[in-house]
Order: C-alpha cells, then structure tokens, then sequence
C-alpha cells in the first residue's frame, strides 16, 4: 500500500441529502486506513456528478432505444415495466441531443484523465448512495 | 418545470412516438413521460455546458458547481 497514489472526490457525494452519512463516514474511514498503510490521499476537484449522470442517463435512453425500436414497436409487453419507462423516453432524444452528451463525454473523460488518472493510482468515491438492506 | 415545459414534454413524446409509429401502453404512459421529462432536464444542462465551454477555453473551465 506504500506509496499509492489515492484521489478521494466527497464533492460528488458528501453534500447530497439522499447520502446516507454512513457512506461518508465509511468512505472516510477506509481513507484512514490506506493512509496509516502509507497510501498518500488528496481531494481533488471534479466536474459535478450531476453531468456524469446526465451524460450517462441521455446516451443510454437514445442508444438503448435505437437497439430496442422495432420490440418496443411490436411487442412493448415482452419488457418489463421498469425496463420500458427507462428505455422509451430515448424516442424523444433528437440527434443534437445526443452528440451534445458525446461531446461532453469527451470533455469529461479528459477531465477524469487529467485531474486523476494522470497523477493518481486510484479514484475513491461512492458507489452508492445507501447502505446494504438489513435482513430481517 | 412549469406546467407549460410539462405540457410542451408531453406533445413532443407523444408526437415522437407516433412518427415511430409506436403505441405506448396506457398504464406505462405516466413512468415513460416522467422519464421524458427528466431527460429534457438534462439534455437542457448539457446545453448549457457546451455554451460555456465555447465562451471558456479550457477542459475543466466552465462547468456548473
């Protein structure tokens, strides 16, 4: 663990309210740890999750729906319900729309190269924004 | 969203769907235009991105807090 290179980034979730502050105490916890095994940890500044999450959610409608058009036309009930809601608003996704979200995808690929990977071994962050379910 | 973008989200799925020739089950109909909605929302933030990259040179220069 000697001398890895550790990029923490609580930007993207230690200020959202739907955080369980359990992450973020588990997060830093963990970041604890690897320091006292002689990992080197800094925060670094990313572009908001929020385009991640819009990059991701646009071009997955659009391509998701372009790959599903001809079911979803013939047979809608062959999906499940949570499938089709997520897939059928890419109908509504124009062309420049989409290339926009590819646009910005590259500009954010060159961000999370630049600012992390280029100077760091690893990125932690959350992956989610709950704690496991109890079983009861 | 005001009523009116609502509204405006509404015909444009609709009028989508029917140049596709696709006819949304009734009972899907409201998770589909919620879904809609959201990335109209986020197709606008996009937007907005771009604009400021053009006015900003620079990667990492523009991006909203």
């Amino acid at each position: 663990m000697a001398g890895l290179r550790v990029a923490r980034s609580p930007g993207w979730y230690a200020g959202d309210p739907a955080t369980m502050p359990e992450i973020v105490a588990g997060i830093e916890r963990a970041l604890r740890v690897l320091e006292r095994l002689g990992a080197t940890v800094e925060q670094v500044g990313l572009p908001g999750y929020e385009l991640f999450n819009a990059c991701g959610r646009v071009i997955f409608a659009a391509e998701a729906f372009s790959a599903h058009e001809r079911q979803l036309r013939t047979h809608p009930r062959s999906f499940g319900r949570f499938t089709y809601q997520r897939i059928m608003p890419g109908a509504g996704i124009c062309a420049a729309d989409l290339l926009r979200a590819y646009q910005v995808r590259r500009h954010l690929t060159r961000a999370l190269s630049g600012t992390v990977f280029g100077r760091y071994d690893v990125l932690i962050t959350a992956c989610g924004q709950a704690t496991a379910a109890r079983r009861r | 969203m005001t009523s009116v973008e609502r509204e405006e989200a509404e015909v444009e799925l609709e009028e989508a769907a029917r140049r596709l020739s696709i006819e949304i089950p009734a009972d899907l109909k409201g998770g589909v235009l919620h879904g809609y909605r959201a990335l109209r929302d986020m197709t606008a933030l996009l937007r907005r991105v771009e604009a400021e990259q053009q006015d900003e040179p620079g990667v990492r220069a523009g991006w909203p807090a």
